[in-house]
C-alpha cells in the first residue's frame, strides 16, 4: 500500500497534462478527446524476423540473453553467467517469471497490449502473461516521497504537443522505484540490479510514417549497467475490431514447485521428482515418518 | 499483502483532499450523467457483504443464488471462531442432478479436510458471474469509452472487456471471462457474456457449469452514486432447472490503488522470521 506523505495537491515540475476536466458522463466521453493521438486497439511488438530465440526481449532487433549485448557491469555478467549456468542444470535461475511472479518493468512491455487515455491515466493493459496493467500517471502530481516497491513501478507522464498544432502526439513517461525483484530483461535471467532502484524512460508515440505502428523509446538507468540502455519498441496495431487477449494463466500449467531456494518439479503422473541431477528431497521434518504416501 | 496501517489511514484525508482539489464530478451527478459516469477521478467500487453470501438473492425474484446448508454454518475469517468453507446447500430444487452430485462428492471431500480450492485459490481467473463474487478490500475499477468497458478487480489484476453496441460473434472460443458485449440503458450497463469456458465456478459454493453459461449483468449506480448495483441472470440449461438470478452491491471509493500480485501469496514464510517450533505437535 502507498506511503503517500508527500502528494501535492498542485501541478508538478513533469506535469504539461491539463487539469482534470469536470465531466459529466465523463468516465465515457473523456479518454475519446480528440486531443489525444488514437492509439486504440490492440498492440504486437515488432521483432526482428530470424534472430531466433524467445520473442520476450529488450532489445527486439536481437536474439534473447547473451546476443542482447546489454552494458552490465563485470559483476552483473558474472550474474547472467550464474543464471545460466543453473538454468542448463535445471533451476530457475535470474527468473522469478518462471515461478508466475511478474516481469515488472521493463519486461512487461513484450505482452500485447491496449492504451486507455483518460485525463489522469493512461492505462497500459496487457495480456498473455502475468503482467495484467500498468498506470501511468498524468494528473501532474509529484513524486511520492516513498512508495511501497512494486513490479511496474511507479510511473508519471506528461503529455506533449511536439507538432504544435495543438493536438498531443508524444507521451513521456518516467518510472522509478523501489521494484519488487530480482527482474530479468529475459528468461536467460539477464539481469537487473538488485537494488531495485531502476529508473525508465520513455517515449510514447506513433510512427510518422505509419499511424499503425507505436514506439516505445526506452532507456533503463540502473546499476547493474555500465551506462543507459536505450532501446526502440515498436508494437503493430492489430487491424483484428475485436482482438483475440490470450487469458494464458501461468498458475495452470506450471510445474515448478519451489520450496524455500530449491525448485523442483510435478511429474506428468503428479509426483515430486528432482530439477537438478542429484538433488536432494525437500526437508520432510514436519510429516510423520509412520505417513505413508497415498 | 500489506494492511492499511493507520499512519497511511490518517495520510488518505490529505490524498482525497488534493483529489478533491482537481475538479470533481459528485456522486450524484455522475448517477445522473449519460452515460452514467462509473469511473471519474479514481472512483472505485469495493465490493459489500464480504463475509456474508456474497451473491445476494434479488427481492422478488426466484430462484435465487446457491446458498449456505444451514447444518454447516458459514464462519468467516476475523470473527474469533474458526473460521469454515462455504458448504451449498443441495436441497435446491435448481440444481441438475449431476451438478448435485459433482457438488456432494466435493463437499464430502470438504467436511473431511480437503481444502475447497477455487480458480482464484491459485490465481486463475474467476470467470463470470463469480467476478462479481470478488471481495474486498480490493476495489473494481471501471474504464469507459464508448467503444469498450473494462472492468478491472485489482485485487488480482483481472481486466474483463466489454465490446459495447455490437452483437456477439457467431460462434465465440470459449475463454476465462468468455465474450462480453454490452449497451446503456439509462442509467444502466447490461452486459451480456457467452462463451465461457468450464475452468471456472459461478459461485463461492464452487458451482459447476457448461459451455452454455449465459449471464446478463445490469450495473447501475444507487444512493445518489455513493453505491454501485449488480444484479445479474444466469443461465445454463444444462446445470440449472432454471435461469436464477442474483445481486452485489458494493461502495463507492475513491483511492488509488497498489499493486495487488496473487501469484506472491505467502511463499517467503522463512523471511518472516516466524518463531519455528522444535518439535510438531501433532
Amino acid at each position: 500500500m502507498f506511503d503517500r506523505s508527500s502528494m501535492g495537491a498542485g501541478a508538478g515540475a513533469l506535469a504539461l497534462a491539463p487539469a482534470l476536466m469536470a465531466t459529466t458522463g465523463g468516465g465515457a466521453g473523456a479518454a475519446d478527446d480528440a486531443k489525444y493521438p488514437n492509439w486504440k486497439g490492440q498492440w504486437g511488438q515488432i521483432l526482428t524476423p530470424g534472430v531466433g530465440g524467445q520473442n520476450v526481449r529488450f532489445d527486439p532487433t536481437k536474439a534473447f540473453g547473451p546476443a542482447q549485448q546489454a552494458p552490465l557491469t563485470p559483476e552483473y555478467q558474472k550474474v547472467h553467467a550464474a543464471s545460466m549456468a543453473d538454468q542448463a542444470k535445471g533451476g530457475l535461475g535470474n527468473y522469478p517469471t518462471a515461478r508466475c511472479l511478474p516481469g515488472g518493468m521493463p519486461r512487461m512491455m513484450t505482452a500485447a497490449s491496449e492504451y486507455v487515455i483518460t485525463p489522469e491515466t493512461t492505462y497500459i493493459l496487457m495480456g498473455g502473461g502475468e503482467d495484467h496493467i500498468r498506470r501511468v500517471f498524468t494528473d501532474g502530481r509529484d513524486w511520492p516521497a516513498a512508495l511501497d516497491p512494486t513490479y511496474q513501478g511507479y510511473s508519471i507522464g506528461r503529455w506533449i504537443d511536439e507538432n504544435g498544432d495543438g493536438s498531443l502526439s508524444v507521451l513521456e513517461v518516467e518510472t522509478r522505484g523501489p521494484f519488487k525483484g530480482p527482474r530479468a530483461y529475459d528468461a536467460t535471467g539477464l539481469p537487473l540490479a538488485f537494488d531495485n532502484q531502476s529508473i525508465f524512460k520513455e517515449r510514447f508515440h506513433l510512427d510518422k510514417a505509419n499511424p499503425n505502428v507505436l514506439h516505445d523509446e526506452i532507456t533503463v538507468i540502473d546499476s547493474a549497467l555500465t551506462r543507459p540502455w536505450s532501446v526502440d519498441k515498436t508494437y503493430r496495431r492489430s487491424a483484428n475490431p475485436r482482438p483475440i487477449w490470450r487469458e494464458t494463466s501461468c498458475t495452470e500449467g506450471n510445474n515448478q514447485v519451489v520450496i524455500g531456494k530449491e525448485n523442483y518439479f510435478l511429474s506428468g503422473d503428479g509426483l515430486l521428482m528432482p530439477a537438478k541431477r542429484d538433488q536432494p528431497p525437500p526437508d520432510l521434518k514436519y510429516f510423520k515418518p509412520t505417513q505413508a504416501p497415498k | 499483502m500489506s494492511s492499511f496501517t493507520l499512519k497511511q489511514a490518517s495520510l488518505a484525508g490529505t490524498i482525497l483532499a488534493s483529489l478533491m482539489g482537481m475538479a470533481f464530478i459528485a456522486p450524484a451527478a455522475a448517477q445522473k450523467a449519460t452515460p452514467p459516469d462509473f469511473s471519474s477521478n479514481n472512483v472505485g467500487w469495493v465490493a459489500l457483504n464480504g463475509n456474508g453470501p456474497f451473491f445476494e438473492a434479488v427481492p422478488g425474484k426466484q430462484p435465487g443464488p446457491v446458498t449456505q446448508d444451514p447444518a454447516h454454518p458459514f464462519v468467516p475469517n476475523g470473527v474469533g471462531k474458526q473460521p469454515t468453507y462455504r458448504i451449498a446447500d443441495l436441497s435446491n430444487p435448481n440444481l441438475k442432478p449431476w451438478v448435485k452430485e459433482y457438488m456432494k462428492k466435493d463437499i464430502d471431500e470438504v467436511l473431511a479436510g480437503k481444502v475447497a480450492f477455487t480458480p482464484g485459490s491459485s490465481c486463475t481467473a474467476a470467470g463470470v458471474p463469480s467476478f462479481m463474487g470478488y471481495g474486498g478490500p480490493n476495489p473494481t475499477v471501471f474504464l469507459q469509452t464508448p467503444k469498450v468497458v473494462w472492468i478491472v478487480f485489482y485485487g488480482n489484476q483481472q481486466i474483463r472487456r466489454v465490446y459495447m453496441d455490437v452483437p456477439h460473434s457467431e460462434s465465440p472460443k470459449p475463454s476465462w471471462y468468455g465474450e462480453s458485449v454490452g449497451h446503456y440503458e439509462g442509467d444502466t450497463l447490461v452486459i451480456d457474456t457467452i462463451g465461457l469456458n468450464t475452468r471456472t465456478f459461478v459461485d463461492v459454493y464452487r458451482t459447476p457449469h457448461t459451455e452454455k453459461l449465459h449471464v446478463v449483468e445490469r450495473w447501475r449506480m444507487i444512493e445518489d452514486g455513493k453505491m454501485m448495483e449488480v444484479t445479474f441472470t444466469v443461465d445454463d440449461p444444462d446445470a440449472f432447472n432454471q435461469p436464477w438470478t442474483g445481486m452485489r452491491r458494493y461502495r463507492r471509493v475513491q483511492q488509488e490503488v497498489p499493486e495487488e500480485i496473487c501469484a506472491e501469496g505467502n511463499r517467503h514464510l522463512f523471511d518472516y522470521h516466524i518463531p519455528v517450533a522444535n518439535k510438531s505437535d501433532f
